[in-house]
């Protein structure tokens, strides 16, 4: 099971955000700072931390920290 | 031993400045200037066509290496510009020039890749045919495939043209090459008779996984460590995929250079012209590698002849 620390500690890791304790888990990425650059390395490094895949078109699905959480979870 | 002896080059003189561009695509100048690394792209005329700025880089290379144009036994250019089809572009070039007829030419389609595979391809068809002199061009006027509205192309692309000289007295050899390709993903990088569409994500997925484990390959294929490379030249798609690339290969920075922010990625161009601009530099081992449209990968190392 994948926890919003998880992927707060890999937004910190990659220093995709000057304050990782700042994200809201329900609001986009990219409304947070996170540019479009960024959110697609993002989904490349879950995909290989967590060894899952974020299918492309379903991105509306897991662009946030708690629609990510709950699409990874479900599989 | 053949290999690269001289390095000429045109870039066209008009640049657009993506920072005019930002509140169009809703980015900001940090994102232009450090994320895609590309603050101007260089922009062919439109009387500018591959012929042409083919014709200007080889005129280049006849200022920076003595040699006659009777002397080209083969002349390759990579390009996958929609003006190729019949005839090839290169013979276009060939009587433009009024090269010899005994001279083989043909064109090449690749693109980011297109440099690296090029190498190979000349270096084996010379030796297997005993020639000593060679031209590699490469070409991809993309500003005239780009969609202006197309927030994932339009601000990336620049317009340029190269010519290598391959010979005997060259100052780098090539060493062993790996190539790849991942074909069910060729849908990432498509020109659909009107435009360039990018998926961004997809070809950002391809670089990261194919890129470093090729590195790691080639590497071995060429009994050589990390630590024995004085440079890389990763095809520039972005500032981002090359610090990208430099992480997950365990790069130092000094030692990748990839400044293209003056002109923009020029597809197949990209390698030659950072090649051109550290020719001199006293590094003995470059490693080069190439990737993109196809999707497609190559890499190999240079490996300095001529102090």
């Amino acid at each position: 099971m994948i926890t919003k620390d998880d992927i707060l500690k890999l937004i910190t890791e990659m220093n995709l955000h000057e304050d990782p304790a700042k994200i809201q888990s329900d609001q986009l990425f990219r409304n947070q700072g996170i540019d479009s650059l960024d959110v697609t390395t993002l989904y490349f490094e879950v995909e290989e931390r967590f060894k899952v895949q974020l299918a492309e078109e379903d991105e509306e699905k897991y662009n946030t920290i708690d629609s990510m959480l709950k699409y990874i979870n479900a599989k | 031993m053949l290999g690269i002896v001289s390095i000429g080059k045109y870039i066209p003189s008009e640049r657009v400045n993506n920072l005019d561009f930002v509140k169009k695509f809703d980015v900001d100048s940090n994102f232009v200037k450090n994320k895609l690394g590309v603050s101007k792209r260089a922009k062919a005329e439109d009387s500018e066509d591959v012929v042409s700025m083919c014709k200007k880089a080889i005129a280049d290379l006849q200022l920076k290496s003595a040699f006659e144009l009777d002397e080209i036994d083969v002349m390759i250019l990579i390009t996958q510009s929609p003006e190729g089809g019949i005839p090839h572009l290169s013979a276009k070039i060939h009587g433009d020039l009024g090269m010899k007829v005994n001279c083989a030419c043909f064109d090449v389609s690749l693109g980011c890749s297109g440099f690296v595979y090029g190498l190979s391809i000349i270096q084996s068809f010379m030796e297997s045919n005993g020639f000593k002199k060679g031209l590699l061009l490469t070409c991809d006027p993309y500003s005239k495939i780009i969609n202006v509205e197309d927030k994932n192309t339009s601000m990336l692309f620049g317009d340029a043209a190269t010519a290598s000289l391959i010979g005997d007295d060259a100052k780098f050899s090539m060493g062993k090459f790996t190539f790849g390709t991942c074909g069910n993903d060729w849908r990432a990088l498509v020109f659909d008779g009107d435009f360039l569409t990018m998926n961004g994500r997809q070809v950002f997925n391809f670089a990261a996984s194919n890129i470093p484990l090729d590195i790691k390959n080639n590497l071995i294929k060429n009994e050589l460590d990390l630590d024995d490379i004085d440079l890389f030249l990763f095809h520039p798609g972005s500032k981002y995929i090359i610090e990208t690339l430099q992480r997950k290969c365990s790069i130092e920075s000094v030692k990748v250079f990839s400044d293209i922010d003056s002109y923009g990625n020029t597809v197949s161009s990209s390698i030659p012209l950072l090649l051109e601009e550290k020719f001199e530099d006293d590094n003995n081992n470059i490693l080069i590698s190439g990737f993109g449209v196809g999707l497609s990968f190559a890499s190999t190392v240079l490996k300095r002849r001529i102090k």
